[in-house]
Order: C-alpha cells, then sequence, then structure tokens
C-alpha cells in the first residue's frame, strides 16, 4: 500500500508537488500528468529519493527511506542509465547482490527474470549493443528479480515496439492481478488505459482527480461528449441532426460525422430512431471522448 | 552480517567497473613506459647522485605528484560518475544503507590505487636500483627505501580517496574542488612554516615527515633537503605524531563524505 498524507515539495521557491493526499492499495493504479506536472517527483518521494518538505509518506506501512521497507520495494527508473559494458545478466545479478541476496541465489534470480522479459538469448550480450527496447526490459527485470511488493515503473513503455508493449502490459497486469502494488507512469494514455485499475491525475503539482476511468467520465457529465457516427449517407444525416438543439456542433468523417452534443437522453433515442427505422441512417454509435486522454484533456484545459 | 556483504560487494563492484576503465589501463602503460625508460638511467647518474636518484625522483614523482592526483581522480569518479548519470538510482532504491556503499567504494578506491602505485614502485626500485651500477661509495639503493615508500602509499591512499569521496558527493564540478585541494592543502599549506598548525589539516605533511623518521636519510644529503627543507630547522618528531595526523585527516573526510552522501537527496533528470 501506498499513502501520501498532505505531501508538498519546494524546490526553493518552486513548488513541485502541493498537499498531496491519496492511497494506492494492491492493483495498478496510472500516473497521468504532463511533462513537469510532478509525476517523476511524486515517485521519487514514494521511493524514498526525495524527502516530502511538508507531510508524511508510508509504503507498505513505513518510510520509504528505510532498508525494510526497501526489501519489498522495485523500481524501474525512466531515465537510461546502465553500466554499459556489462552484460545484462551480470547487470541484473549486480543489483541483486547488492539488495543482499547470495552470489549463486542473485545469479538465478537474475535469469528467471531476465527469461520472464524474453531475454534469455541476448542476456550475455553487453548492454552497449542492446535496443532501446532491451534496455527497457533489463530495467523492468531488475526492478522485479526480488519479487517486490510495491512496485513503481516511470515510463515503462518508452522505447518498446507494439509486441514488447503488449508483452509489458500483460507483465504489468499480471503483477497487478498477484496482489502486487504497481504504480506506473506513461505519457501514452491509451496505453495506461488497458492496463491500470485506478488513475491518479495530476497537473503542476496537485492531484486534479482519482478514481478509475469511467468514475472520473461520469465526473465530466456536464461537459460536452463527442461521438463518432458511422452512416452510409452522412449528408442526410446531418441533415436530421442539425435541427436538433443538444447537437452543438457537426462534422465529417471518412465514413460518417463526429458530433458535439451537450448531453441528453433525447439525442440517444433520436440516434437510435435513425439507425433503425429511417432509412437506418446510422450503422454505429462510438463515444470519442472517453479515453482516458480525453479526460485528462478536460480537466487540463 | 549482510551490512558486511552489502559493503563488501560494493567494493568488489567498484572495483571492477575501475579496472575496466580505460583511464586505469592507461595509467598501468604510462608506468610501465617510464620503468622501461628508467632502466636505460645512465651509469652517470648513479654515480653523481647515488642511492637519492631513487628516493628523490620517487619522492616527488609518485608521493608528491602521481599519489594525490592518482587518487584523487578515482575517488572522484567513482561516486560522481554514477550520481551524474543515474546509474546510483539503482543503488539507492535496494535495502542497503548508503554508507555501506560509500565505504566499499572508499575500499575499492585505496586498494585500486595504492595497488597501482606500489606496482610502480617496485618496478622503478627494479628498473633503478637491481642493475649492476656503479653506485656512489658502492651503495646501492636499499630495499628498506621501497617499503618504506610502500607503507607511506598504503597510509596515504585512504585519506586521498576519502577527499575524492567527499568532493564527488558535495560539489557539482569535484575535479575543480580536488584539484584546488592538491594546490592549497597538498602545495601551500603542507608547505607553511613549521609553527602552522594548519600543516596538520594536509596529507603531504605528516606523510613527508613519517618518511623522514622511517627511512632516515643522512642529514647532509639531498634526499634529507628534498624532505624537510620546509621544516626550517624543526625536528620532525617534534612536530606530533604523523601517523595520527593522517589516521584523523582520514577520518574526518571519510566522516564528512558519508554524511553528505547519505543525507543528500538524489533527483537525477534526463540530460537534454
Amino acid at each position: 500500500m501506498i499513502e501520501f498524507l498532505g505531501v508538498s515539495k519546494w524546490y526553493g521557491q518552486v513548488s513541485a508537488l502541493v498537499d498531496m493526499s491519496f492511497t494506492v492499495e494492491a492493483g495498478v493504479t496510472g500516473l497521468v500528468g504532463q511533462n513537469g506536472a510532478g509525476k517523476s517527483t511524486l515517485m521519487k518521494l514514494a521511493i524514498g529519493l526525495l524527502r516530502p518538505s511538508l507531510g508524511q509518506v508510508d509504503v507498505d506501512g513505513g518510510s520509504p527511506q528505510t532498508p525494510e521497507v526497501r526489501r519489498n520495494l522495485g523500481y524501474c527508473p525512466d531515465l537510461d542509465a546502465f553500466y554499459e559494458d556489462l552484460n545484462g545478466l551480470t547487470f541484473v545479478t549486480w543489483m541483486l547482490r547488492i539488495h543482499g541476496y547470495s552470489g549463486a541465489e542473485a545469479r538465478r534470480r537474475a535469469k528467471d527474470s531476465l527469461q520472464r522479459f524474453g531475454m534469455a538469448e541476448v542476456m550475455g550480450r553487453k548492454i552497449r549493443g542492446y535496443s532501446k527496447g532491451m534496455r527497457q526490459r533489463i530495467k523492468l527485470a531488475q526492478a522485479l528479480a526480488h519479487e517486490p511488493k510495491v512496485v513503481f515503473l516511470d515510463e515503462p513503455m518508452t522505447g518498446l515496439d507494439p509486441v514488447a508493449r503488449h508483452q509489458m502490459s500483460e507483465a504489468i497486469r499480471e503483477l497487478g492481478e498477484s496482489g502486487v502494488s504497481v504504480m506506473v507512469s506513461s505519457h501514452v494514455l491509451h496505453e495506461l488505459q488497458s492496463v491500470v485499475d485506478r488513475v491518479l491525475l495530476i497537473h503542476q503539482g496537485r492531484l486534479m482527480a482519482e478514481g478509475t476511468v469511467s468514475d472520473l467520465r461520469r465526473q465530466l457529465e456536464d461537459r460536452p461528449h463527442r461521438l463518432r457516427l458511422r452512416s452510409r449517407n452522412p449528408r442526410e444525416l446531418a441533415a436530421r441532426l442539425t435541427s436538433l438543439e443538444v447537437v452543438s456542433g457537426l462534422s465529417f468523417t471518412h465514413d460518417g460525422l463526429e458530433l458535439a452534443t451537450a448531453g441528453g437522453d433525447g439525442l440517444f433515442q433520436t440516434l437510435t430512431e435513425l439507425g433503425a427505422d429511417q432509412g437506418q441512417l446510422v450503422d454505429e454509435i462510438a463515444p470519442v471522448d472517453d479515453s482516458l486522454e480525453a479526460v485528462f484533456g478536460y480537466l487540463v484545459s | 552480517m549482510i551490512l558486511l556483504r552489502q559493503t563488501v560487494e560494493s567494493c568488489r563492484q567498484a572495483l571492477i567497473l575501475q579496472l575496466r576503465s580505460r583511464m586505469t589501463w592507461v595509467l598501468c602503460l604510462l608506468g610501465i613506459g617510464l620503468a622501461f625508460f628508467a632502466w636505460f638511467l645512465p651509469d652517470e647518474a648513479a654515480m653523481e647522485g647515488g642511492r637519492e636518484v631513487y628516493g628523490i625522483s620517487m619522492y616527488f614523482l609518485v608521493i608528491q605528484f602521481a599519489l594525490p592526483v592518482i587518487v584523487l581522480y578515482y575517488g572522484v569518479t567513482v561516486l560522481h560518475e554514477d550520481l551524474s548519470d543515474a546509474t546510483s538510482t539503482y543503488y539507492f532504491v535496494r535495502p542497503v544503507p548508503r554508507f555501506s556503499l560509500l565505504i566499499g567504494k572508499w575500499l575499492a578506491v585505496s586498494l585500486l590505487c595504492w595497488a597501482m602505485i606500489a606496482a610502480f614502485l617496485g618496478l622503478m626500485y627494479l628498473a633503478i636500483a637491481v642493475p649492476d651500477r656503479p653506485w656512489r661509495l658502492g651503495q646501492g639503493v636499499p630495499a628498506a627505501w621501497l617499503f618504506s615508500y610502500l607503507q607511506g602509499a598504503a597510509m596515504a591512499s585512504p585519506g586521498y580517496a576519502a577527499v575524492g569521496l567527499l568532493c564527488g558527493a558535495w560539489f557539482k564540478r569535484p575535479i575543480v574542488v580536488a584539484a584546488a585541494f592538491v594546490v592549497l592543502s597538498e602545495l601551500v599549506f603542507s608547505n607553511l612554516p613549521a609553527e602552522a598548525g594548519i600543516r596538520v589539516a594536509t596529507i603531504a605533511d605528516p606523510l613527508r615527515r613519517w618518511l623522514v623518521l622511517d627511512i632516515a636519510p643522512p642529514r647532509s644529503s639531498d634526499f634529507y633537503e628534498a624532505l624537510t627543507g620546509s621544516l626550517q630547522g624543526h625536528e620532525p618528531a617534534a612536530l606530533g605524531d604523523p601517523v595520527n595526523s593522517l589516521l584523523t585527516f582520514t577520518l574526518i573526510a571519510l566522516g564528512l563524505a558519508i554524511w553528505v552522501y547519505s543525507r543528500r537527496e538524489y533527483d537525477a533528470r534526463p540530460k537534454d
């Protein structure tokens, strides 16, 4: 469990985080925010690299500064820093030996962890020759090799190809399902959306919202929605929709229309009628802005 | 027990990284090259300078110059490189106290640098003293001088390493601060009049006094003059126990380095 109680962090006159309070239970929690929002500062406070100027950070029931808590903590940094002349296996083994494992146990765990992330074939090669994706997987392997209870992943998808991204998403989801508390940050929001149970939205050092993606979207019911309508006759459809009061905007797409609306049940009833009864003008209705990215966009605008 | 294992592991990893560094191999090749040239030392030099050829050249070249420069360089880089390129992050989130990491690195730097200096002193001894030269008064270079230098380097290396680590942990431009330490402390303060108390707050002064006492060169020799010139007639033994001074200096510098390294927040950012 990760708990922030009234945490603020200042760098001189600049406030990086302001009065953050939240609790993260087991499962995967996404940390979303623009560059400079305070995501990395929040993670560094949670892993004990920084100390709060005000408030208290608890991880797994204690301060992240203590060795007892760190024993059960895993961290995958966003920075691409390695001892380039070491091979992947040696690097992960070194980290485990510093963690306190004996040489043989450290090597066994390192091999297992690297194999888990598809690095079995290349673990003997120097890190200098690794691709961006391989380097990312080495960071993840060292973060998880000691089976931590609390894991922090800072931009873990960066540099991965689509297949590797999918594997990474699966690995993160499995971690969450196994009872580990995972906090993961990413700027690729739609990827995060498929992995996380909950989201923390931060902007300019403040916690703007927290909850599941659909929870957050429900909080924004009074905001305009956008819908994508697939139609074989978009001109006819547009003509009928422009007369409706709830429709605040329309634009043509390659296979239909995109519609902006202030909401209301009446619109959905009309759209259903248009699709079912009146010449089947609507083939498909899909919300455009139910994504994490859209929610985030609304909140910070 | 686990703390000891982590300290030893930190030392082992730092040693391996330093042994793999290009600088280490460049310095080793440089040392071998110098020893190779010393082998061809003209017999006239041995005739004129006698055993002092080895004593004086090793004092100025190794004790006054190479030892502080090399150990400080390694002390600074072993810490500062990890901090500046963010590899320290992997260590700082592990269940290991930072003082364990730092002591491991300190041991690694002290050992490696002493080993390199010792190898060079030994090679130079082989090159200068062992060949059958026409030494003045028939005296060669006693092996005891070599052992005195080896001991002196072993006492000074941990002190310089601690200063290097302190600079690496504390300052953004640690090499500049370390260079200032060499100039100010080792060259200026250590050569102040003997009454100046600040001399004991250097490594060069107590090390020099210890060498005088241990080697005990003839008082009329150039070697004695080189070692005691700045004492202005004071007896080295009357200025306090040099071993105590070195030990105190080393412990204070190491303690400060641990304090700074353990307390600092760590906020590595991309260098873009």
